[in-house]
């Protein structure tokens, strides 16, 4: 996932996959080189977006934003319905620790 | 300035310009106090305050359009989720901030063409 160190929802992205014990890798872009930040960038745009963060590749899919429902749905994780795209307060604000790796 | 005060004066500034545009402070205070210390910081650091969920690029002019408030460049895109990108600011008649979702601009443009 490419993330943003100064966003609420990508620390809310990786606390969802951290608390799950599910690895995931991360790039903070804020934090890259300006030419590592270029390639990320055409990434980003080639695929038609902007630069708005968290965004989530899980296999072949690409999740633009804070989405809980679209990331269970995605990782085959059945733990009810409810908990809308926006929902997920208790996901936290904070980073927590679990098996992730920042690339 | 102190960062506090920054922040205060951030505050202030941001009500006066994103009223008008039909959008207030997300009731979400502590997701608000949270992203205000971040644009303090950034703004300490790069000099101006930016959205801190998108990207700077090496485009100026590009970069100009994610100062906060960034609303008047991303109006379309943001009245349609009811909320900015951050969810610093909201809908005047949103209550309840966490039925909003951030939908990528990519479904966005789709579903405004799709509309035409």
């Amino acid at each position: 996932m490419y993330t943003l160190s100064t966003c609420p929802w990508c620390k809310k992205t990786k606390k969802f996959f951290t608390d799950r014990n599910i690895p995931f890798e991360f790039v903070d872009y804020d934090l890259q080189t300006p030419e590592r930040q270029q390639l990320i960038e055409k990434e980003m745009k080639d695929r038609g977006e902007r630069m708005s963060f968290p965004w989530v590749l899980i296999g072949d899919t690409l999740v633009v934003g804070w989405d809980p429902e679209r990331y269970k749905g995605l990782l085959g994780l059945n733990e009810g319905a409810g908990e809308g795209q926006a929902k997920g307060k208790d996901e936290a604000k904070g980073e927590g620790k679990g098996k992730e790796a920042r690339r | 300035m102190k960062a506090e005060s920054r922040k205060e004066a951030l505050r202030y500034f941001y009500a006066k310009v994103v009223d008008p545009l039909g959008y207030k402070f997300s009731p979400d205070t502590e997701l608000v106090e949270f992203l205000l210390d971040q644009e303090v910081a950034l703004e300490q650091q790069l000099e101006s305050p930016f959205c801190p969920c998108q990207g700077r690029t090496q485009d100026h002019a590009e970069n100009m359009t994610i100062v906060c408030p960034c609303i008047p460049f991303h109006r379309e895109h943001f009245d349609f989720m009811r909320r900015c990108w951050c969810g610093l600011f909201v809908h005047k008649d949103v209550t309840d901030p966490d039925s909003l979702a951030q939908v990528p601009y990519s479904e966005f443009a789709r579903r405004s063409r799709d509309a035409h």
